[in-house]
């Protein structure tokens, strides 16, 4: 059986929130390492890939490892009935068919317990190639939010420019065309608001936006994001948690062969 | 290339009680194989290449395109039901971001002049039936038999490839077979799918089968994906019985054995392993067609005559306005407007970036030996689980029928006790 305690319930329902609009169904698999999750969007551009590590679990037990398919609009409902401060803990039998959430609320001394039916769903899992990327660009996540957002109104898709100087994020489209720059800067007093470029050679690639201002709904999960990019291969958008990961990756867009 | 009419007339047979083929297959599948079956939207499919076979698409816009039951007609009274339902539908998949590709055709295998002769006396059928109808029938059996008599003739194939090169968009003839032809080339990787309704396709070893990809807009039904390798991992079969499943389910170039439906063909090769085998074992009570060339079949499947797809040229583009509006608007009667905006979606779709998907960069993971056999057993018990269900609201049926008395005579108390999900245990009483 399993049973995971989260000190706060709000770390599930950001991360369920993060990628409930890519994905309808998926599994939650359970093993000695923690939670994962790894699903594709309907239409296989996007891959997200999530980890809750066993350590972030405080017991976390687990006697046999477990996929527990789970509809994520149902899920959402549950975890709407938890409140950010409670304690979550996920019970599952060994060959579960169904999944067991209580929240506890310290401040009223409230349980909670709630069950979600759970569905056997056939998934493709897809291998990660290990990628030395050639730019990875560190900034705060709400500041993405922002330009992919404000990109968005203008056009579909966005060109990322990593190079010495900095990022560039451009669009153009119907109405006209904008582009934002950010370059490598240390904020001394607030670290997280930096911007840092790790870059072994400038990079240049095209993403879909609306895809992008999807997997913004994760900044809540952390002040920080980090893109990395080479050419010719899909973009990582990584959000770290204290004790696990949510990870987006976005195939590029790709000019005519012929 | 020659080509016949009644060679792509298809939906006619599916229509037709005697043949159960196609839709035999489908459902077998849904039955014993769900996982084999994807159900999507278009849009999911944005950015394929897709081999579509024509033929059985033209036809399909000759029965179905139409304004009260009438085939549409330009002003000089010449149908236009099949450039209609080419143009738009052919719209539809490239504003989705699909890259179609027409197969025509050519000349029908001889196995099939058997099927062909019956499809000509079914035709004839119709057509004296229309005529009688006109006379004396209703509107409705007036319509029905309109729609059996429909013929797609060399001209309208000729005007269907006349349209395509005014859009920009390319199209084969195949030597023969079009659905084999399209199979061909998704099993080359020329394209991504091979898109028919027609099952068989199939059996030429298309790896993915695209269902229902033609059908209107209005229709809101999604297009089903067929995936080839899937379906005989789960029914546990080889390329062979698969095919010769595929025969005894009824094909297009021979007969079936009379009284074997779907559940009896699947039973007879999941034992036997081979049509062979499956003759040597079969009872009296079966009555095999003299002369059956199940073999010639089953090697017109495994070795069908097509054009390598590596010498197959085709190429997207840019559509040719002027022509269009001539063709369509000047001779044939379309609303300039619509044609006009139409072919500006043409144009438009063809350039600029396509979106690439992860799938092309990270390669699913094969299934480890254990996640196959959880796969075949999940199967089975979805399997086992919808033959209960069926039994059970069949006894249900059986027991309305008897009536109260039956429980009455035989102290059902007993059980009661049991439970409700048993329904069975109490007919077997």
């Amino acid at each position: 059986m399993l049973e995971a305690r989260l000190e706060q319930a709000g770390v599930l329902k950001k991360v369920v929130d993060a990628i409930k609009d890519l994905v309808q169904d998926c599994n939650f698999d359970c093993n000695d390492s923690g939670i994962a999750l790894q699903a594709m969007d309907n239409s296989h551009v996007a891959l997200v890939s999530m980890l809750l590590k066993s350590e972030g679990f405080s017991p976390y037990r687990l006697d046999r490892n477990v996929a527990l398919g789970v509809n994520l609009t149902s899920l959402t409902k549950v975890l709407r009935c938890a409140q950010n401060e409670d304690i979550l803990t996920l019970k599952a039998e060994d060959t579960p068919d169904t999944l067991s959430l209580v929240f506890e609320n310290a401040e009223n001394d409230r349980i909670s317990e709630y069950e979600i039916k759970l569905m056997d769903i056939d998934q493709e899992h897809l291998g990660i190639p290990e990628t030395e990327y050639a730019a990875a660009i560190s900034m705060p996540s709400a500041e993405f939010q922002r330009i992919c957002r404000d990109l968005n109104q203008l056009s579909e898709s966005v060109s990322i420019e990593a190079s010495k100087e900095g990022v560039k994020f451009s669009c153009s489209g119907d109405i006209g065309s904008g582009s934002v720059t950010l370059r490598q800067h240390n904020n001394v007093d607030k670290p997280d608001l930096s911007t840092k470029i790790e870059l072994t050679e400038p990079v240049a690639l095209t993403f879909s936006l609306k895809y992008l201002v999807n997997f913004c709904k994760a900044s809540a999960l952390s002040s920080v994001v980090t893109l990395s990019l080479s050419n010719e291969v899909p973009l990582l958008v990584e959000y770290a948690m204290g004790s696990g990961f949510v990870r987006f990756y976005l195939a590029p867009k790709i000019g005519e062969e012929e | 290339m020659g080509i016949k009419g009644d060679h792509s007339e298809k939906k006619l047979r599916s229509r037709s009680p005697a043949n159960r083929g196609y839709a035999g297959l489908f459902h077998l599948l849904e039955e014993n194989a769900s996982d084999a079956i994807k159900q999507g939207e278009i849009k999911q499919h944005f950015g394929r290449k897709i081999a579509i076979d024509a033929s059985m698409s033209i036809y399909s816009f000759l029965v179905a395109v139409r304004s009260e039951g009438q085939q549409l007609t330009s002003e000089t009274g010449e149908t236009t039901s099949h450039l209609m339902g080419l143009f738009y539908r052919t719209l539809r998949m490239v504003d989705n971001g699909i890259k179609p590709l027409y197969v025509f055709d050519g000349r029908p295998p001889t196995l099939k002049s058997g099927e062909l002769a019956k499809r000509s006396a079914r035709k004839a059928e119709a057509t004296a039936a229309h005529a009688e109808a006109k006379e004396v029938g209703t509107a409705e059996e007036v319509e029905k038999f309109s729609r059996r008599t429909v013929r797609v003739t060399k001209e309208i194939n000729d005007e269907c490839k006349r349209l395509l090169t005014c859009m920009g968009i390319p199209y084969v003839e195949a030597p023969c077979e079009a659905e084999a032809q399209c199979a061909a080339l998704a099993k080359a990787g020329k394209v991504y799918a091979a898109a028919s309704d027609d099952m068989d396709t199939l059996c030429f070893e298309t790896p993915i089968l695209l269902k229902k990809l033609m059908l209107s807009e209005m229709k809101k039904e999604p297009v089903q994906e067929i995936y080839l390798d899937r379906a005989m991992e789960l029914l546990d079969f080889t390329r062979d019985q698969f095919i010769d499943l595929c025969i005894l389910l009824g094909c297009d170039y021979c007969d079936t054995i009379p009284k074997v439906g779907p559940t009896t063909a699947l039973k007879l090769i999941r034992e036997h392993k081979s049509i062979e085998k499956v003759l040597e074992h079969l009872g009296p009570k079966y009555a095999v067609p003299g002369n059956w060339p199940y073999q010639d079949a089953r090697e017109l499947f495994k070795n069908p005559l097509v054009t390598d797809p590596e010498e197959c040229e085709f190429k997207w583009e840019a559509p040719d306005m002027d022509k269009l509006v001539a063709f369509l608007v000047g001779e044939k009667g379309f609303n300039e407007d619509r044609v006009r905006a139409a072919a500006g979606k043409l144009s438009k779709n063809l350039k600029g970036n396509t979106q690439a998907r992860v799938i092309d960069f990270f390669k699913p993971v094969p299934k480890t030996a254990e996640e196959l056999a959880g796969m075949k057993r999940k199967n089975e018990e979805k399997v086992a689980e919808r033959k209960k269900k069926v039994k059970a609201e069949k006894t249900e049926k059986g027991k309305a029928k008897k009536g109260k008395s039956f429980h009455f005579h035989f102290h059902v108390p007993v059980l009661c006790k049991k439970d409700k999900s048993e329904p069975e245990k109490s007919s077997q009483l």
